[in-house]
């Protein structure tokens, strides 16, 4: 005996037939794109990875040849200078906001970290520009130099994107660290700030250089900051107070370029890139999973 | 409908014993852990039958089985059948969800859904079946009176469900089941979240509800069973294998007069 | 990128004050670390103060007529963000909505559906796609999806919906439909990664209340599982919606660089993060240089309303329990 009619019930089974089937069809439809553009990368950019690629610089514009090296060895440089520039404050940010940022102030500064996570990466890349390209007359009294837009610049832009992320990743693993092994360090007549450095802080490096890694892949895909700070070069430069090119760059100079051979490279040096962030994606979260303690 | 007419349950025409529940050989399994093991109950129509027992005895579970909540969680199967009205709810042409609207159930903790108001909470289940306004209306008010609930929330029927006290939350979930025209009303401890004040509505509403439903509660308050049922189960959980049924009989014997001396010590106390 | 790890905020600072002897280098370190953590408040409200600074000729010449006029004239020195602005958001709100479709769709696959071995490797994908540089979208937009909206899908559409307002014109492969699409599947990661939180989150106790009534799975998710996470999947959304807000050169690629209000999905336009991109480095006089920073100033005000936004909601949500996201 039933109570519900059976057109009802019908009608309710369809429904659902039809709902699991687009939700079905969402959660493939969700990776299709991730997997046609790996298979474009692999047959646009595998057939143009030539061994030049990496060993030469670029050629004068429309020449086809030559490779970009200069922008991968640009894209190391500025990787560094970011990490320099950038690693000492997020640490040291995110251990206040972990061990001393319990009231107001630290409410304010977690906020404000937060906020800077926000601010998009050509924003940024204005910001760096009027406070430093612009001012680089008072700099290059110092330096010697001569540039406007440097190296040094886009570096400074790059370790502002990766700041809040590498903050906000080193406390949490600080939070993550039992009060029992602070206690016990204290116990034992160490200070504070000693039990930070010696105790704590090794007891999250693990996941904190997960969340470097994860920033440096982060970092090393951007190219909107650099356009008006390291501005991109065609010629080789190691020069920390020069303009410098970086693969990002370069691949979207190319892209818009109208030489066929610039589109191969862009194909090919986005398949270095991808790859480069892939690797470092997934073996961050490799790191994240060993047991090392 | 009127309102009379809307609270009268549609009844079966062929089937006797049409709202009685017939368990056999039953074991019911999470993965590779027993969690009872062949059963063989009748639970009969227009009764309360209380499944009481020590933690870990397997009450919930069986009572799970009933609706086929059990299968929700995965990994979880049955063997031995299951009857309702005569029909074997765990045929292959039997749509799960058919069962549950059949078999209602109330739960431990009151859980009306937060984001609607308790008229909308109320008619969830009737307005899956297909109803609406004023009949929909009709049953709604029907299924709010005979949970007893109707009077408190006549003049806030729009606020949000949560709003109520604990009581009238699990109340509330009474009526929602009820609204949904079921033919059993499972009953998994509904009373253990609730004050004593609260416990002993509930319990006057189980006693009214066996006039039109069968009713199964499962509760570890052996008190409560005295007062509420007509039948007993008594389950106990012995060997690590699995929950077994040790006596059922009508609650008096059950109390009074036991077969098994494990119920005997059970209900005197002895353990559990 | 994700790392979900529950917060739980200890209060061992309070107790700390007992047991950690301090020495005397201890207020040294505490006062260079804090003056560090100080330096990020200095740090933003230095960039606002040199974003107005730098861009107060034409917030002085233009003021708010600059949200309305849509002239764009660089010679000339006259200069509007209307068309940029609309095309900031025809295409961020475009995104949003396939964006939330699809992502609230697989989040809902990947909770209620998937089998562990489906659910596993399929949400690490997603996460991957998150990890592909703008770039790399930008070029993969220029040389695969622009030339298929002009040669397939573009066709195909106005021919059965070329009836519809904004549906006309020549199916460039460059446009209003090239960034919308390429958005969207560049918030999917972001929407999906919360969705799935919080859906997940949603109490046994609830969907097994609606499915004790004789509810179908989709009518479990629709009355018991969906209600409950609104707020949150919201709360996603609208962080998607920001992060298609300030995308920058995935869209500069695909965009088509028109100064034109754009008036239908084949049309070029500018977004504003991609008209900055763009003419950034070959202004042709200060007030161009001043009006693109003005740009850059909207845009940023505009990204830190809708992400706090959305911040309050995912944090009303999953209350307190952060999630990290690395974008």
């Amino acid at each position: 005996m039933i109570a519900a009619t059976s057109r009802n019930r019908r009608r309710r089974r369809i429904v659902d037939t039809i709902a699991s089937a687009a939700i079905t069809g969402a959660g493939i439809g969700v990776i299709v794109p991730l997997v046609v553009i790996l298979l474009f990368l692999f047959v646009k950019g595998l057939p143009a990875l030539h061994v030049d690629l990496f060993t030469q610089n670029p050629g004068p514009t429309g020449v086809a040849g030559g490779g970009i090296k200069s922008s991968i060895v640009g894209s190391v440089l500025l990787l560094g200078l970011a990490l320099v520039m950038g690693l000492p404050p997020a640490i040291a940010t995110g251990v206040y906001l972990a061990e001393y940022g319990r009231g107001r102030l630290g409410f304010v500064i977690r906020f404000l970290v937060d906020v800077l996570a926000g601010v998009p990466s050509i924003t940024i890349g204005i910001f760096v520009y009027t406070a430093v390209v612009l001012n680089m007359g008072n700099i290059n009294r110092f330096t010697g130099g001569d540039q406007k837009f440097t190296a040094f610049a886009g570096g400074i832009a790059l370790a502002l994107i990766m700041l809040p992320i590498v903050s906000r990743v080193t406390e949490e693993m600080l939070l993550l660290v039992p009060q029992m092994t602070r206690e016990a360090s204290y116990a034992l007549g160490v200070p504070k700030w000693r039990t930070i450095l010696t105790v704590v802080l090794p007891a999250a490096s693990s996941g904190i250089m997960t969340g470097i890694v994860l920033a440096s892949a982060r970092v090393a895909g951007e190219a909107a900051p650099l356009l008006f700070t390291a501005l991109g070069n065609n010629f080789y430069s190691t020069s920390i107070f020069r303009p410098i090119d970086a693969l990002p760059l370069r691949i979207f100079t190319y892209a818009t370029g109208p030489f066929p051979y610039q589109h191969d490279q862009a194909w090919a040096g986005s398949f270095v890139l991808v790859m480069m962030v892939l690797v470092m994606s997934i073996g961050a979260r490799l790191l994240l999973r060993r047991p090392g303690r | 409908m009127s309102i009379e007419q809307a609270a009268r349950p549609a009844t079966s025409a062929a089937e006797p014993d049409g709202r009685a529940v017939d368990v056999r050989g039953l074991t019911a399994w999470y993965g590779a852990k027993v969690g009872v093991r062949d059963v063989d109950i009748r639970f009969p129509q227009e009764k309360v039958t209380a499944i009481i027992g020590p933690s870990g005895c397997g009450k919930s579970t069986l009572l799970r089985c009933l609706n086929r909540m059990h299968e929700v969680v995965k990994g979880a199967r049955i063997e031995g059948s299951v009857r309702v009205g005569g029909q074997d709810i765990y045929a292959r042409s039997i749509d799960a969800a058919e069962i549950r609207q059949r078999v209602g159930m109330v739960f431990q903790r009151p859980n009306p859904f937060p984001t609607m108001s308790i008229w909308d909470n109320a008619g969830v289940g009737a307005k899956l079946l297909g109803h609406r306004g004023s009949e929909l209306s009709d049953m709604i008010e029907s299924a709010l009176r005979r949970a007893g609930l109707w009077d408190e929330v006549r003049d806030k029927l729009r606020t949000p469900a949560i709003d109520l006290s604990g009581g009238q939350q699990q109340r509330l979930c009474i009526a929602r089941c009820i609204a949904a025209r079921p033919e059993v009303i499972l009953m998994d401890e509904p009373c253990s979240a609730l004050d004593p004040a609260a416990t002993i509505r509930i319990e006057d509403l189980m006693r009214e509800l066996a006039r039109e439903y069968t009713v199964i509660i499962v509760t570890h308050n052996m008190h409560q069973a005295a007062r509420v049922s007509d039948y007993t189960a008594f389950m106990l959980a012995e060997d690590g294998a699995g929950g077994r049924l040790v006596e059922f009989a009508d609650t008096d014997t059950v109390f009074t007069n036991p077969s098994d001396q494990r119920t005997e010590a059970y209900v005197t106390g002895r353990f559990g | 990128m994700q790392l979900t790890e529950p917060r739980v905020r200890p209060d061992f600072q309070h107790a700390e004050g007992l047991f950690a002897r301090h020495g005397r280098l201890e207020p040294i370190f505490r006062g260079a670390v804090t003056l560090v953590a100080l330096s990020v408040l200095l740090l933003v409200l230095l960039m606002v103060y040199e974003l107005a600074h730098q861009a107060w000729p034409a917030i002085d010449k233009f003021g708010l007529r600059f949200l309305w006029s849509r002239e764009w004239n660089p010679p000339k020195e006259r200069f509007g963000a209307f068309p940029f602005i609309v095309g900031t958001l025809v295409t961020s709100m475009l995104a949003l909505g396939f964006g939330t479709v699809v992502g609230v769709g697989a989040a809902l696959f990947l909770v209620e559906f998937a089998p562990a071995w489906v659910r596993v490797p399929v949400s690490y994908m997603v996460e991957l796609l998150a990890a592909i540089p703008s770039v790399v979208y930008g070029l993969w937009g220029v040389f695969v999806l622009g030339p298929w909206i002009q040669h397939t899908a573009g066709p195909y559409i106005l021919d059965y919906l070329g009836w519809m307002p904004f549906v006309h014109g020549p199916p460039l492969g460059v446009g209003i439909l090239a960034a919308v699409l390429i958005l969207t599947i560049m918030i999917l990661p972001t929407i999906v990664a919360i969705s799935r939180d919080v859906i997940s989150a949603v109490p046994r106790s609830q969907r097994e209340g609606i499915l004790a009534l004789g509810a179908t799975r989709w009518e479990m998710i629709r009355i018991a599982v969906l209600p409950y996470a609104r707020s949150g999947v919201l709360g996603a959304a609208i962080l998607g919606l920001a992060r298609a807000i300030g995308e920058t050169l995935a869209v500069a690629l695909v965009i088509g660089n028109s100064t034109n209000v754009p008036d239908s999905i084949f049309s070029p336009a500018y977004t504003m993060a991609s008209v900055i991109a763009n003419q950034f480095r070959e202004v042709e006089n200060d007030m161009h240089r001043a009006a693109l920073i003005y740009i850059g100033l909207l845009l940023l005000l505009i990204t830190l309303i809708v992400n706090a936004i959305a911040r309050v909601l995912v944090w009303r949500v999953t209350k307190g329990q952060i999630t990290t996201v690395i974008e």
